[in-house]
């Protein structure tokens, strides 16, 4: 958009603010004034309304401080609440500093944002002087020549007699500043080393497409791990420090896992008679939440050859392995609970050692089952119960 | 009467518009001066140096600090302090002294803020070279993040830190630069075609120079200005929380904000007139900072000065008064333990020296106004020091008592952020007009009051 404008030129601030209230009483339209600085009162003179660049300003600080608050909360509420000295997760007075200097950096930024933008500036935009020395000492003051009945003449004689220096006619291009555009030469010259430099790049980035290919047999490149992976061995992967390789070690021979209290027998039957004169089992016939367990245990770990219900028909037994003899009827009633415990627990003949499978605990319940097994009443096998 | 009333111009020798775009941009249109070679030969050699012991000390380790187990924090964090609070002064000249309207504020601004930016660059480095591993810095960015995600410790005064001086680094540059654009357009219309001009161009962002703009400008650098008032009182707020929020004895005490900002603007002050006396030489700029610009600055440090001085009674007063047996015993370490010397320097340096400026022959006399903005710059280094390390090194148990020695790497690490500072401020001073044109134009006697007489009507 051109328009026409009376553009006249000025030395001293006083003669152009003197002009401006001239041209003003006269009626005429000021377009813009140019000058080498910020003219105090001139805004005044001209009857501008102030900014509303303030509203950016208010608007902008707000929201940083919003965003901040909220922020600061979320993540030591909400996202992972830490508990750093004991303080609540929402420790809202140790969040105030943080939150205005949210606030400060977002209204300093939002407000000098807007300036650019309403005042259509920006990085490398090509800048012509209205006239020249205005960066310098000269004030230019511009009147739009708005209709047929604007004299040019008359208009032109009373800025003289302010003491304009220059009086012209100008056709103007833009609405605020005379910008042309830049040579086109330049400009394409420009847009075309952009291009080349912008499919330099997409040809990196594509190469470098090729070069990352995943290889589904290995982990991806990482390029920010963070603390992903721990500079300690995990504990199935080998380990170059121990004479076996291990990262995971076995307890010295003897240890005693914690809770665990020691048994001081040998594996032979002469022991496990001592050990049914000297153990007792810890749970009575009528504790029903041991009994419940044991014929879990039971099932689980002792069917496979003794059978549901200890008659040593299992399916490992009758598969060929063998045979362990029935829990329910012959010696095995007779045992004491400690002799048991110690078969159990140390293992006899065919019989595997459960010290390593079961807790001593789970043992003495398995002993409550078979018992239940052995009295008449008792179901033959725990499938037979509801 | 009147005229007897009437002080000297801001700016000598009767200067018209011209004269000001001429004689800022003079220095940035002629080669460099045999001068600034020189000095920023020194200064980039002393930056080298720096560079140099921290790579060292990145690469090995920070245990080439002399820290150790009770003093955790020595050069480190009181070379951070004593950066942050130069930069201070900058803030109070160009935004604190424009709510107030003082126009000598104009011919110094400029380079008072360059000095805030530069300022804040040697403060930042000294904590991340501290983390250790200044390369996962940005570790201290909540972001979201694949290791949980894990947050920052917002409830930290740490953490504090990190926003106040990212925000005040920040603005300082942007209040800075919205300054310049102006001034760039100047510079630009006036350079020789090059690459020089095109970089001045592309920075000026098109300012023609049209009112339309300068009204939205005006506003925008008010609010500037209002905020970066708050911002600056808030960092070294936070900077004193650094200390404050601990238990210490000596650090735990509720004076510490006020007494924090205070020594900022007391210690940035003196920097600057340590800057400009030099530059004003150096730079053939004794026509604009004159004295009446360097009256109100030795009088802005005469009052900071002395409120450091009552912050320093106040400190001893609450520790008598608090009938505490650490807090006592801590004031009485400061004074006579054995870095009892360094308080000394300090209360020297900083409430006995700057007592002579009230004398106005001394004002004038700039030989002497700059050998105590220097003594003021030593003494407020001292108080960081004295603040951080004699509060540490006899903290409660007796038993982990012990000294701190500087190493040659922290030392170098020093000189290097002076090397640092000082090949930043030179260059600026080559390339950047040192000077606001558009605001010292603005306060120009040049051309105004006698204009009216002379045009009949
Ligand atoms: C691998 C098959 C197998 C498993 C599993 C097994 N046992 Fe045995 N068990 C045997 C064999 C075989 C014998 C006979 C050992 C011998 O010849 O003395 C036996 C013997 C016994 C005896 C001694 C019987 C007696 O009268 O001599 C008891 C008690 C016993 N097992 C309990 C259990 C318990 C309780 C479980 C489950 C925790 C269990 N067993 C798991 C195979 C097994």
């Amino acid at each position: 958009m051109s328009k026409r404008t009376l553009v006249a030129v000025f030395e001293h601030e006083a003669d152009l603010m003197r002009a401006v209230a001239a041209v003003r009483a006269a009626d005429l339209k000021i377009d813009d004034v140019y000058a080498p600085y910020a003219v105090h009162g001139l805004d005044r003179a001209l009857g501008w309304r102030p900014s509303r660049l303030g509203w950016a300003c208010a608007l902008g600080g707000m929201s940083g401080a919003i965003f901040m608050l909220w922020l600061q909360w979320w993540t030591s509420a909400v996202s992972w609440p830490l508990n750093v000295g004991g303080k609540p997760w929402n420790s809202l007075p140790a969040f105030v500093p943080v939150a205005f200097e949210g606030m400060v950096l977002a209204a300093g930024l939002t407000t000098v944002f807007a300036l650019l933008a309403v005042a259509r500036l920006r990085p490398g935009k090509k800048t012509r002087p209205i006239v020249p020395g205005v960066a310098d000492d000269r004030f230019a003051l511009v009147l739009e020549e708005a209709d047929a009945a604007f004299d040019a003449a008359a208009a032109s004689k009373l800025l003289r007699n302010c003491r304009a220096v220059e009086v012209s006619e100008r056709v103007l291009e833009d609405e605020f500043s005379p910008l042309g555009a830049p040579a086109g030469a330049a400009r394409t010259r420009l847009r075309r080393r952009l291009n080349y430099l912008l499919l330099l790049l997409l040809a990196v980035v594509v190469a470098m497409v090729f070069l990352t290919l995943p290889d589904p047999s290995r982990p991806n490149r990482e390029f920010f791990p963070d603390m992903a992976h721990s500079p300690a061995y995990s504990s199935a992967s080998a380990n170059p420090n121990f004479p076996d390789g291990k990262t995971l070690q076995s307890p010295v021979p003897g240890v005693l896992t914690q809770g665990q209290s020691p048994l001081h027998y040998d594996a032979t039957d002469a022991e496990a008679l001592r050990a049914g004169r000297e153990l007792r089992n810890p749970f009575s016939a009528k504790d029903a939440k041991a009994g419940a367990r044991g014929a879990l245990v039971f099932q689980t770990y002792c069917t496979p050859c003794h059978g549901g219900g200890g008659l040593g028909d299992g399916a490992v037994a009758l598969r060929g392995y063998p045979a362990p003899p029935s829990l329910v009827t012959g010696d095995t009633t007779k045992m004491p609970d400690g002799q048991l415990f110690h078969i159990i627990t140390y293992g006899r003949v065919n019989m595997p050692a459960q010290s390593g499978l079961l807790s001593p605990e789970d043992r003495w319940a398995a002993i409550l089952h078979i018992r239940s097994l052995q009295t008449p009443t008792a179901p033959k096998s725990i499938e037979a119960k509801p | 009467m009147a005229e007897a009333h009437h002080p000297p111009p801001l700016v000598a020798g009767n200067k018209s518009s011209a004269d000001v775009t001429r004689d800022i941009c003079a220095p940035l249109e002629r080669g460099p001066t045999g001068w600034w070679w020189s000095a920023f030969l020194t200064s980039a050699s002393v930056l080298a140096l720096g560079a140099a012991a921290v790579a060292y000390q990145v690469a090995t380790g920070i245990g080439t600090w002399g820290l150790n187990r009770t003093v955790g924090w020595a050069f480190d964090i009181t070379n951070f302090v004593f950066w942050i609070g130069i930069g201070h002064a900058g803030t109070l000249i160009s935004a604190i002294l424009f709510l107030f309207r003082q126009q000598w504020r104009t011919s110094v601004n400029r380079s008072a803020e360059a000095m805030t930016i530069f300022a804040v660059m040697c403060a930042g480095l000294f904590p991340l070279i501290h983390m250790g591993r200044p390369w996962l810095a940005y570790w201290v960015v909540p972001y979201p993040n694949f290791r949980g995600p894990l947050w920052v410790n917002f409830r930290s005064a740490l953490m504090w830190d990190v926003f106040a001086i990212s925000t005040y680094f920040t603005i300082s540059l942007v209040f800075w630069y919205v300054g310049l654009i102006p001034d760039l357009a100047t510079a630009s219309a006036r350079a020789r075609p090059g690459w020089r001009r095109r970089l001045l161009e592309f920075f000026s962002l098109g300012w023609n120079g049209s009112y339309r703009t300068w009204h939205r400008y005006e506003l925008v650098y008010l609010l500037l200005a209002g905020l970066a008032t708050p911002l600056v009182v808030s960092v070294h707020t936070v900077v004193s929380f650094d200390f404050a929020t601990a238990v210490l004895p000596g650090w735990h005490t509720t004076v510490l904000p006020p007494y924090f900002v205070a020594g900022a603007i007391f210690s940035g002050m003196a920097m600057v007139l340590t800057l400009m006396l030099v530059a004003r030489k150096v730079m053939g700029l004794e026509d604009y900072i004159t004295q009446r610009h360097i009256d109100p600055m030795c009088k802005l440090t005469l009052l900071t000065g002395s409120i450091v001085g009552l912050a320093y009674l106040v400190e001893l007063f609450t520790a008598l008064y608090s009938g505490n047996a650490y807090e006592q015993f801590a004031a009485m370490n400061r004074l006579w333990g054995p870095y009892g010397w360094c308080y000394w320097v300090m209360i020297g340096c900083n409430v006995a020296v700057p007592q002579l400026l009230w004398f106005p022959r001394i004002r004038r006399a700039l030989p002497a106004v700059f050998v105590i903005s220097v003594l003021v710059n030593v003494g407020m280094w001292f108080e960081r020091f004295v603040i951080i390390v004699t509060s540490l090194h006899r903290d409660f148990l007796p038993s982990s008592w012990t000294m701190y020695l500087p190493t040659s790497v922290e030392l170098a690490t020093l000189a290097g952020s002076f090397g640092l500072f000082f090949t930043c401020f030179l260059l600026f001073c080559r390339f950047l007009p040192m000077i606001a044109m558009g605001e010292v134009k603005g306060v120009l006697e040049h051309g105004r009051g006698n204009v009216a007489e002379e045009v009949a009507p």
